[in-house]
């Protein structure tokens, strides 16, 4: 993967694990499935992209983890928001959709627009 | 036993799973998860597989990234854990210790008195015995030559002082230095002129000296070889940086002026870095060249008189690629090759002689001085003193654990982890213990200076800080080190803490493996407080015996009169007349008894010289004969009897006969069983006419007071001879002292300066091991006593707390009064005793030690252990009385109500 690519997918990455985690403690497969279903796969992100981003989320304070068991009974880690990263997902969500408008914007635009 | 505790303290202190093992786990779980969910899609096994392989990306790397992520999480979150940790530990602490002020205090203080002889003990100790000289160029290959021959008796003579013919013997015969230089440290120069001429200290260097350090001169130059030639070098002077300061203000412009140093004119080339003292301990005025200042002491016998006079110390420097052994065999063999050359000295005593390059510290070295045995003896002391304050700084947190029992219990029942509880302790223990170290460098600021200056007067500790880094980190080190071993004391206890017996009982029963810990410990320190007692006992009885013995002269009346003509010229019998007006001057003020002339000082200057009698053989193997030139009247005013014939007369002195007076023990080595009186001796050389013995003369300790086997001949003294005089006041010398320098001083032509020095002062610095002894074992055993006696009254009270109500019990059950008090005594004596018994031995082990600093007493004294043991005993008595009085009055009716 090209190191721009990389570098923009963990910004990205990092808003959509904290958006899959705020309706709820998850573990990391329910993360995959939930951001592979809710983007029909369109990301191709690979699963393991996601735990590198749970585990440095984790590292900053922005979720807590800690062990259970799953629903079919298996031993798991779940990761939980913590009251900073419910915080940093509402400045990141902000951001983003300020970005993307900003981008539709210019994508949508009609004519040159050079003088009035 | 102590296993299972140890164990217990840290039992529940569960190990955190590794990195790899958690990320692990997830990965497997969710790679498991992720086929399981395909198949059930309806994919074959190792298809499902595959995509979630394919879907995952690279699980090596993955895991990598992972486990760097964590491991710095894991760091992070530790180190922020800690910190909190130890402030909430600190807080925790701080309260605890404002809760109980009196307790703070007390092993504040405690520690502080501990540290702090330690902290200043640490700051003598790297002056005199650590640090090299300042400056010194590569001090690893640097040394001070000691040289050893052989003496009479089939041991060896070891010194350090040489002549400068046998500096240049080795100078120019040793091939494995890179340099070797030559000095002499006079102390006592007279400098300058008019009425700046005082005393200072002047080094007299060799033109190599300089080449021993890595220094270049704040202003000017060094002197060089070239002006350090035979026979009376250069007249050029180096001055010390703080003399320069102090009568220059440190201006340039001295370089270039002359100065009289002794009886000449120096001009001065130069002036030494901030805090070069050459091989001086001290401050030093001004350098100067060894012929020039030789040849102003001693004109040219300096240097043509052969290896008469030892008054040089020599350091080299080995050429680095050399072993130390090497250097030495190459020195040896200069040395020998030299010795060839001395006259009346037998091949197997040459071969026999050595040389060695010893380290440069004279303290460090074959021949230590007073003050390195001080210094390790200090050391020693101040280190017990420390471990007393430990012990008992540490029986107190026990007895303070003890009372937080229930505390301790329930804050483990809540679930404050051991670990944890034990690190609150610690902190605590080491808070009090960084306390008492700052108390100490406070204490040792205060007493150290005084301390210096007193017991090791002679280093200038002018240059040496009361505190650097070293001090510093050295008392922070003892202080952490005091922190844990006091910590660990009710950490030892907190680990053996059942939660379920502390919970259930109430205060009352005593624990007894813990009541054992503490009396243990004090029965340590009154051990150690018997060693210190002892000490300060042998100590104190050497210093009477030392004061007290009979030296064989009248040492306490003398007064010695030292002149010093410092080049002024006399007319050819100028020197005889001014003599001859000196003492009648002398004789004529009130208040002195007699005055006479002598060449030698007690402790301070004498003279060795051969001795042949006509048909013997050779006197070597005898040992040393000692010679001093004396006046009219000698014996009579020191107060030397003479034993037989007679004294030393005016008409003995420029008669034609040749007379000699010799000591007992001279007479009985020399002519064993025949009267000395009339026989012949032959003084300085076998070629020498006969002297007449004319008297035998009561044996004088005059080198050292142990000097008790010295063999000393008299000769007359001429009014030719410089000397000193002697004059022996009717009453108090002290307050003669004054007033006959000033009368003396007004004979002396120009320049020339009288100088007068009570004997009994000069004494001082040999009595002063055992003053110092005596004082520093006498302070730091009582001060030991009194901590033990504090300690002792601590746990007996304690446990006469405790014990309330047993004693209502007894009490009730008919006890008496004095039953009570015979119980409550006992168990103080019983400590008591066993640190007596405990004491005393190890008094004895280490007394062996000690018998070379003590003065004519055994260091297995019965007398003065019992004595020690005695007054332990009586103070353990009176500290266990009081709280055995307390116990008498227990009302049985409220002590068995009560509870």
């Amino acid at each position: 993967m090209p190191r721009t690519e990389l570098d923009l997918m963990q910004g990205t990455l990092d808003v959509l694990v904290l958006k899959a985690l705020s309706w709820g403690q998850r573990h990391g497969h329910a993360v995959a499935g939930w951001i592979r279903a809710t983007t029909d796969d369109d990301l191709n992100i690979e699963d393991g992209a996601l735990y590198t981003a749970l585990h440095r989320l984790e590292r900053r304070g922005l979720v807590s983890a800690e062990w259970g068991l799953s629903d079919n009974n298996r031993k798991a880690k779940f990761y939980e928001l913590t009251d900073a990263g419910r915080g940093e997902l509402r400045k990141e969500a902000h951001r983003w959709s300020r970005y993307a408008d900003a981008v539709f914007k210019v994508l949508r635009a009609q004519g040159s627009g050079m003088g009035r | 036993m102590a296993r299972a505790r140890w164990q217990g303290l840290f039992r529940l202190i569960g190990r955190e799973p590794s990195v790899e093992e958690e990320i692990d786990a997830e990965v497997a779980f969710h790679l498991r998860t992720e086929t399981e969910r395909l198949i059930a899609r309806g994919m074959s096994e190792p298809a499902a597989r595959d995509e979630t392989l394919r879907r995952f990306g690279d699980v090596q790397r993955t895991r990598a990234a992972l486990a760097r992520i964590s491991r710095e999480g894991r760091m992070h979150r530790r180190r922020v854990n800690w910190l909190t940790d130890l402030m909430q530990d600190l807080r925790y602490a701080g309260r605890g210790l404002r809760r109980q002020p009196g307790f703070a205090a007390l092993v504040i203080i405690t520690l502080g008195l501990g540290i702090g002889a330690n902290a200043t003990m640490f700051g003598i100790i790297d002056r005199i015995l650590l640090r090299p000289p300042a400056f010194l160029h590569q001090p690893a290959d640097a040394g001070r030559i000691y040289l050893r021959r052989p003496n009479g008796e089939g041991g060896e003579r070891v010194d350090n002082n040489i002549s400068y013919r046998r500096f240049t013997d080795l100078r120019d015969g040793a091939r494995s230095l890179a340099t070797i230089a030559a000095f002499y440290n006079d102390d006592r120069r007279v400098i300058g002129t008019g009425e700046r001429a005082r005393q200072a200290a002047v080094s007299l260097v060799s033109g190599t000296f300089f080449s021993m350090f890595e220094v270049r001169p704040a202003v000017g130059r060094f002197f060089a070889e070239a002006e350090d030639r035979l026979p009376s070098g250069t007249a050029v002077a180096v001055l010390g940086f703080n003399y320069w300061q102090s009568e220059f203000g440190g201006d340039a412009g001295a370089v270039g002026r002359t100065m009289l140093i002794g009886p000449r004119a120096y001009t001065i080339v130069g002036v030494a870095p901030k805090g070069f003292t050459g091989m001086s301990m001290g401050q030093v005025a001004a350098f100067i060249p060894l012929t020039a200042g030789g040849y102003d002491d001693f004109g040219d016998y300096y240097h043509n008189s052969g290896y008469n006079l030892s008054w040089l110390e020599v350091v080299a420097r080995k050429k680095p690629e050399l072993s130390r052994e090497a250097a030495n065999l190459d020195l040896t063999l200069a040395f020998q090759r030299g010795r060839t050359t001395e006259p009346s000295i037998r091949p197997e005593v040459i071969e026999r002689s050595r040389a060695e390059l010893a380290p440069v510290l004279v303290d460090r070295g074959p021949e230590p001085g007073e003050s390195a045995r001080v210094a390790e003896w200090l050391a020693g002391v101040s280190a017990v003193v420390l471990l007393i304050a430990t012990a008992n700084v540490a029986n107190l947190f026990l007895a303070r654990a003890l009372k937080r029992r229930r505390e301790i219990a329930v804050r483990l029942a809540l679930g404050v982890g051991r670990r944890r509880l034990l690190r609150q302790l610690l902190t605590e223990s080491m808070v009090l213990a960084l306390l008492g170290g700052a108390t100490g460098l406070f204490m040792a600021h205060f007493g150290g200076g005084v301390l210096r200056r007193v017991l090791l007067a002679e280093v200038d500790w002018s240059a040496t800080p009361l505190f650097d880094g070293r001090i510093l980190a050295f008392t922070a080190a003892i202080a952490l080190l005091t922190g844990l071993l006091t910590g660990l004391a009710p950490a030892w206890h907190a680990g053996g803490t059942s939660l379920t017996a502390a919970l259930r009982s109430g205060g009352r029963e005593g624990s007894r493996p813990r009541a054992r810990l503490r009396t243990t410990l004090l029965v340590v320190q009154a051990a150690l407080s018997v060693v210190l007692l002892s000490g300060a006992g042998l100590f104190v009885k050497s210093l009477r015996n030392a004061q007290g013995v009979d030296l064989g002269y009248n040492h306490g009346r003398l007064v010695v009169v030292l002149t010093d003509l410092r080049g002024e010229r006399l007319a050819p019998d100028g020197r005889p007349e001014l003599t001859r007006r000196l003492l009648e001057q002398a004789r004529a003020m009130p208040g002195v008894e007699q005055v006479t002339q002598s060449f030698g000082i007690p402790f301070w200057r004498s003279n060795t010289i051969d001795l042949f009698v006509p048909g013997r053989d050779s006197l070597n193997g005898l040992g040393a004969f000692y010679q001093n030139v004396v006046g009219a009247d000698y014996f009579e005013t020191l107060g030397t009897t003479i034993v037989r014939g007679r004294g030393i007369t005016r008409e003995d002195r420029n008669g034609p006969a040749r007379v000699a007076v010799v000591s007992e023990r001279l007479a009985k080595a020399v002519w064993p069983g025949a009267n000395a009186v009339g026989q012949c001796v032959k003084i300085g050389a076998d070629s020498m006419p006969c002297s007449e013995v004319i008297g035998v003369a009561r044996d004088v300790r005059w080198g050292s007071l142990g000097d008790d086997d010295r063999m000393q001949i008299y000769e007359p003294m001429s009014l030719q001879d410089s000397g000193v005089l002697f004059v022996r006041a009717a009453g108090d010398p002290a307050l003669l002292a004054e007033p006959l320098r000033r009368e003396l001083q007004r004979l002396m032509p120009g320049a020339a300066f009288v100088n007068v020095r009570q004997v009994a002062v000069a004494l001082d610095p040999v009595l002063r091991p055992w003053r110092l002894g005596a004082t520093m074992f006498t302070l730091f055993g009582t001060l030991a006593l009194l901590v033990a006696a504090v300690g002792l009254y601590g746990v007996i009270a304690y446990s006469v707390a405790q014990r309330t109500h047993e004693v209502g019990v007894r009490m009730a059950l008919g006890a008496r009064r004095a039953d009570v008090v015979r119980l409550v005594l006992g168990e103080g004596i019983r400590v008591a005793v066993a640190g007596v018994v405990l004491g005393t031995l190890a008094a004895i082990a280490v007394g062996r030690f000690a018998a070379s600093m003590l003065f004519g007493i055994s260091p297995y004294d019965v007398t003065t252990l019992a004595q020690v043991g005695i007054v332990l005993l009586a103070v353990a008595g009176v500290a266990s009385l009081v709280p055995a009085w307390r116990a008498a009055r227990v009302d049985p009716n409220a002590a068995l109500r009560a509870d």
